[in-house]
């Protein structure tokens, strides 16, 4: 299906939630996931929550511990990473969480914010030479070299989103995982967002993984899609072929529920 | 008035609704003269973005602002004054004649009741109602709200109930002294997309059956398509547009307006290379200058609406739009 090696395989991965003490035994998370990411691909993941989405990018860029099953980054299996060599490769996976305040520190200012990666995977590159590209990345996120000074709260949601997909891409990764990055902002900006990111991946030629529960917008912006329940990918496929002519039940009940105007 | 509800009684009417707040320099005005009206047995629907005064003018109704917010204007529900001084009748009719659906259920119930007992609360301080009754009564509301098993579900606490059945206890509980008028604040932002549809079916059926008139406030104006019967935006405090659900639909006479429907992704149009989006922020509180508050974001603005803020004024087709240069 992808016409070169993917950037990111997923194998059989399962994840189970650690089992309170004296309470149930634990169910499993995530049941033999299988997806590929192909080079400067974007695919979709939907699916509501429960369903394991937010599981699955946090075992992919090991934030959880996955069970069984194999994560591989550029080919370089990451479950097997530890220490070092993983913290070396994270900078070929980054992600954009839903909500962009609360995944940037409130006392980093946003220049800081953005040395941090830098300065983990560029360890030579020297202070000017930091500050140089956290400005180009800055404008290149439609903000300005000056707002490398200030912090966070000073910003609308719109705008410290645009600074924590800076962030994540400063490093030039080949691989960002969005996991619901619009959800929380409004509806008069989602598209400049949405916009942003579309450019990005087409300069960078970054592959995308989208993780949204919003099927007209994975429509618009994933060439494929995978649907997510109860832990397992259910349907798969070419987006527009797989909304027109869904293989599961569930995927058809999702797209029945997608709220639409004139409906 | 809008044509449709003409000769009909109006069950809410807010006329030049102001909500402030202290701020350093000077109050801080988050909803300015906002005026809407709700007749008996329909439906208004506010639309508006973060900071548009949506929620604040649906906790003024409820008399929840915090005790610093300045309300001034006039808010008259089925003909009597809900903000006049010391008015205890208000507080009497809230919750019984008036009741709300906040957005996020869980913080809403108390955690540490049980549902019978959150559900025979309400009817014990309204009705006056024994607490046999009030238990029968509060089983039938969650029958009729869709929830199965209604005993068993009385006994239980609000965590172990999912997301859409709190929202469902939400909706039973709000409707259980049988009001005159529901208020929904974005009832169904914090459930996913399939819980979502049911949510707005149930309050469109409870709607129908209780005869009541709604208040659904929200920022997603495809949510409003089939539910509402007239609609308001609102933007940075202010009522920029009103008409009917269908006329606004099909011809959106404020920028803003048609900007935010252009947003909506559409399921019809073939996959556009960019997403519709309207440049620049909205304006955080009290950031409005002597112009139009849209105008750094519109791309009809001239010099005018920089000066000059246009009034929310009828026109001749009966449309009220709050625009210099309104869509044609």
């Amino acid at each position: 299906m992808l016409e070169s090696d993917p950037v990111l395989e997923v194998r059989g991965l399962c994840v189970r939630h650690a089992a309170r003490e004296g309470g149930r035994p634990s169910r499993a998370a995530l049941a033999d996931v299988n997806l590929q990411l192909g080079a400067g691909e974007m695919v979709g993941l939907v699916g509501e929550s429960g369903s394991g989405k937010s599981t699955l990018v946090r075992a992919v860029a090991r934030l959880l511990p996955a069970e069984a099953g194999e994560v591989r980054v550029l080919g370089l299996n990451w479950l097997r990473l530890h220490g070092r060599a993983l913290r070396e490769q994270r900078r070929h996976l980054q992600l954009v969480f839903q909500d962009p305040l609360a995944s940037l520190n409130p006392r980093m200012s946003v220049g800081e914010a953005l040395s941090e990666p830098l300065r983990a995977f560029h360890p030579r590159m020297g202070a000017p030479e930091r500050r140089e590209a956290v400005a180009v990345m800055l404008e290149r996120v439609g903000l300005s070299a000056a707002d490398a000074s200030r912090y966070p709260r000073l910003f609308s949601g719109g705008q410290c989103q645009r600074i924590a997909i800076a962030r994540a891409m400063i490093a030039k990764p080949r691989i960002l995982i969005c996991d619901e990055p619009v959800s929380s902002l409004d509806v008069s900006i989602r598209g400049q967002i949405l916009n942003l990111l579309l450019d990005l991946q087409r300069d960078a030629g970054t592959s995308m993984l989208f993780i949204s529960h919003d099927l007209a917008v994975v429509r618009h912006l994933c060439r494929r899609t995978y649907v997510l329940l109860a832990g397992r990918i259910v349907d798969e496929g070419p987006t527009a072929e797989l909304f027109a002519r869904p293989h599961h039940p569930y995927t058809l009940e999702l797209l029945a529920a997608a709220p639409r105007l004139g409906g | 008035m809008s044509a449709e509800g003409a000769g009909r009684a109006l069950c809410l009417d807010v006329r030049g609704l102001n909500v402030a707040y202290p701020g350093v320099a000077g109050p801080i005005e988050v909803v300015r003269d906002a005026s809407f009206e709700v007749v008996e047995g329909q439906c208004l629907g506010i639309v508006g973005e973060s900071g548009s005064g949506k929620s604040q003018s649906c906790l003024a109704l409820m008399g929840l602002l915090p005790r610093q917010a300045r309300v001034g204007g006039s808010i008259r529900f089925r003909g009597r004054e809900l903000l006049a001084d010391g008015a205890r009748e208000a507080r009497s009719l809230r919750g019984r004649e008036l009741a709300m659906v906040f957005q996020d259920p869980i913080s809403a119930l108390t955690p540490h009741l049980r549902i019978g007992t959150q559900l025979g609360e309400v009817l014990r301080r309204h009705l006056g109602t024994n607490a046999a009754e009030a238990r029968t009564r509060a089983a039938l509301m969650l029958t009729h709200v869709g929830i199965d098993h209604p005993e068993q579900r009385l006994r239980q606490y609000p965590h172990q109930l999912s997301g859409g059945m709190r929202q469902r206890v939400m909706i039973a509980m709000a409707c259980l002294c049988g009001p005159a008028l529901l208020l929904a604040d974005e009832p169904t932002t914090a459930l996913d997309a399939a819980v979502q549809a049911q949510v707005i079916a149930l309050l469109r059926s409870m709607r129908t059956e209780l005869g009541m008139a709604m208040v659904l406030v929200t920022h997603d104006l495809a949510l409003l398509s089939g539910l509402a019967d007239r609609i308001v935006v609102m933007y940075a405090g202010r009522v920029v547009e009103s008409a009917s659900a269908a006329e606004l639909f099909a011809r959106p006479l404020h920028p803003y307006t048609a900007g935010l429907l252009a947003c909506v992704p559409r399921w019809t149009d073939a996959p556009p290379s960019r997403f519709a989006s309207i440049p620049g922020v909205p304006p955080g509180p009290g950031a409005v200058g002597g112009g139009c508050a849209f105008a750094p974001r519109c791309t009809r603005a001239a010099a005018r609406c920089l000066q000059s803020r246009p009034e929310l004024a009828p026109r001749a087709d009966g449309r009220c739009v709050a625009c210099h240069f309104p869509h044609a």
